[in-house]
């Protein structure tokens, strides 16, 4: 036992005694305390940006959700499944599930960030980064980024341009566009569209409701139908007018449309959302001409070009 | 040689700082502590022990000043030996082969806290079995029931050592022992 004792004494010396010879020989220094704190504070400062970098992503999220044709779809799309997929902003959801992913790690590898129960730290994430898009969204940034950076993605079509594409297809009854003049004596006003080509749209069919959405919104849609004129057709039936509204874009940017002024001539709720939207379908075939009797504002329109 | 030095590893840690010679004490501290946690690991052979021995001592003196006071300098060191002995086995690409029946008291404990007495009688007059069931788990599982039955170590501390949150300790833990009683059964 004594011997046991002593040859284990004598091994602790020995390791003892070759850690700190080598420690001596090879002038081993502790690395400098600066270096640990700042990697520690630049772990946390990767994890701000994550978090940074998730709430412009959310912005562009929100955009273009507010944005997306939720009223319209079965017109414009014909399906769920296909408006689901047209739609879906892969692009934005990719990125902040890969910005949550950057964010977890790199606050995982803080100084005691491991202590962190990982629900916890991809809430605390996910949470200031929805903050953080609201207030971006709030202030435009998520137009900016959809529509504006957006549209130099490969692979990536702004949610707007998706709508408009959309929108724009006269031979399906859709027309998007900005009003140019109005002549309420023959019911008809010009439109271009937003790729330049100018229509005549007579709006024999529209009510007092439309005829008042008309020079109050810069820019409207119509769903109705195409009339053909020998080889061209530049001229549309119109049977129902839409504001063309952009939800989340820039403050200060000179609105597409007066809210305000619209607001202060008539009662409020008068022009809520529901205002615009055509009365039931009961009475509109009392009302409308033949042609525009067979089209329905969220079906499928029925195309009896003439 | 008995450590006859009364100060607490952290003021140790802070003397160091200040003057090299005084992590002596420190090795002489741990020296005995950290080559049985080796060997329950799964290093074999003296040599590798002796060699993953120096580096852990020699990477806990050059980052001496990460120590974070708000853990324990045990829980530390012991995450410096953890790190550099997975480290050894990937460098090795070697398994892990300890062999834990000296540590019987320890595993008696471990089956008597943990399984019903019906397990505990069959099991208890044999620790060569529950060794070799505990080196067919996998390391994570293994190296929890170490830490906490060999090492009696707390949650914090494992938490601490392995750089896991508490809940995820608990849950280890919990599996590794439900994994040990199938492969007890198993073996059986």
């Amino acid at each position: 036992m004594h011997m046991n004792n002593d040859a284990k004494e004598h091994n602790q010396h020995d390791i003892s005694a070759q850690v700190m010879d080598r420690i001596e020989r090879e002038h081993v220094v502790p690395r400098a305390r600066w270096k640990f704190e700042f990697i520690h504070y630049a772990l946390l400062a990767l994890w701000g940006a994550a978090v940074c970098a998730g709430a412009a992503v959310t912005s562009a999220l929100l955009f273009v959700f507010s944005n997306v044709d939720w009223y319209f779809y079965p017109l414009v799309y014909g399906s769920l499944t296909v408006f689901f997929f047209q739609t879906l902003p892969s692009l934005w959801i990719i990125m902040f599930a890969l910005y949550l992913f950057a964010a977890y790690h790199t606050l995982r590898h803080t100084k005691r960030g491991y202590r962190l129960p990982m629900p916890a730290v991809l809430a605390v994430s996910a949470l200031g980064s929805i903050f953080g898009g609201l207030t971006l969204y709030g202030a435009g940034f998520g137009y900016v980024l959809d529509q504006q950076i957006g549209e130099y993605i490969p692979f990536h079509n702004p949610i707007l341009m998706e709508e408009q594409e959309a929108w724009t297809d006269p031979e399906r009854g859709l027309l998007v566009g900005e009003v140019l003049a109005i002549n309420e004596e023959d019911k008809t006003f010009q439109l271009q569209t937003f790729e330049g080509q100018a229509w005549t749209v007579f709006g024999g069919d529209l009510d007092q409701m439309d005829w008042q959405i008309l020079p109050h919104f810069r820019h409207v849609r119509l769903v109705g139908l195409p009339v053909v004129e020998g080889s061209t057709t530049t001229t549309f039936r119109a049977c129902f007018v839409f504001p063309w509204e952009v939800a989340g874009d820039i403050p200060g940017m000179p609105p597409p449309f007066p809210h305000e002024e619209l607001m202060l001539m008539h009662p409020p709720g008068e022009f809520s959302t529901d205002a615009f939207l055509p009365p039931p379908e009961t009475n509109l075939s009392l009302e409308r001409s033949n042609e525009c009797r067979a089209i329905e504002p969220y079906g499928m329109p029925v195309i009896n070009a003439y | 040689m008995q450590d006859t030095d009364v100060r607490t590893d952290e003021a140790i840690v802070r003397d160091t700082l200040a003057q090299k010679e005084h992590f002596a004490v420190l090795i002489h501290r741990y020296e005995i502590r950290l080559t049985r946690y080796i060997k329950r690991l799964g290093v074999k052979r003296i040599e590798d022990i002796e060699d993953l021995l120096q580096n852990i001592f020699m990477n806990t003196y050059r980052n001496l000043n990460s120590f974070d006071k708000n853990l324990s300098f045990s829980s530390w060191i012991y995450r410096i030996a953890h790190n550099e002995t997975i480290n050894f086995f990937r460098r090795h690409s070697a398994r892990p082969e300890g062999n834990l029946v000296e540590d019987g008291d320890a595993i008696l404990e471990l089956m008597q806290s943990e399984f019903d007495t019906a397990v505990v009688a069959e099991t208890a007059l044999n620790a060569a079995l529950v060794s070799r069931a505990l080196q067919a788990l996998d390391t994570k599982y293994r190296e929890v029931l170490i830490l906490r039955y060999f090492e009696e170590r707390g949650y914090q501390d494992i938490s601490d050592i392995l750089q896991l949150p508490m809940g995820s300790v608990a849950t280890l833990l919990y599996r590794a022992k439900k994994k040990l009683q199938h492969e007890l059964a198993y073996i059986r």
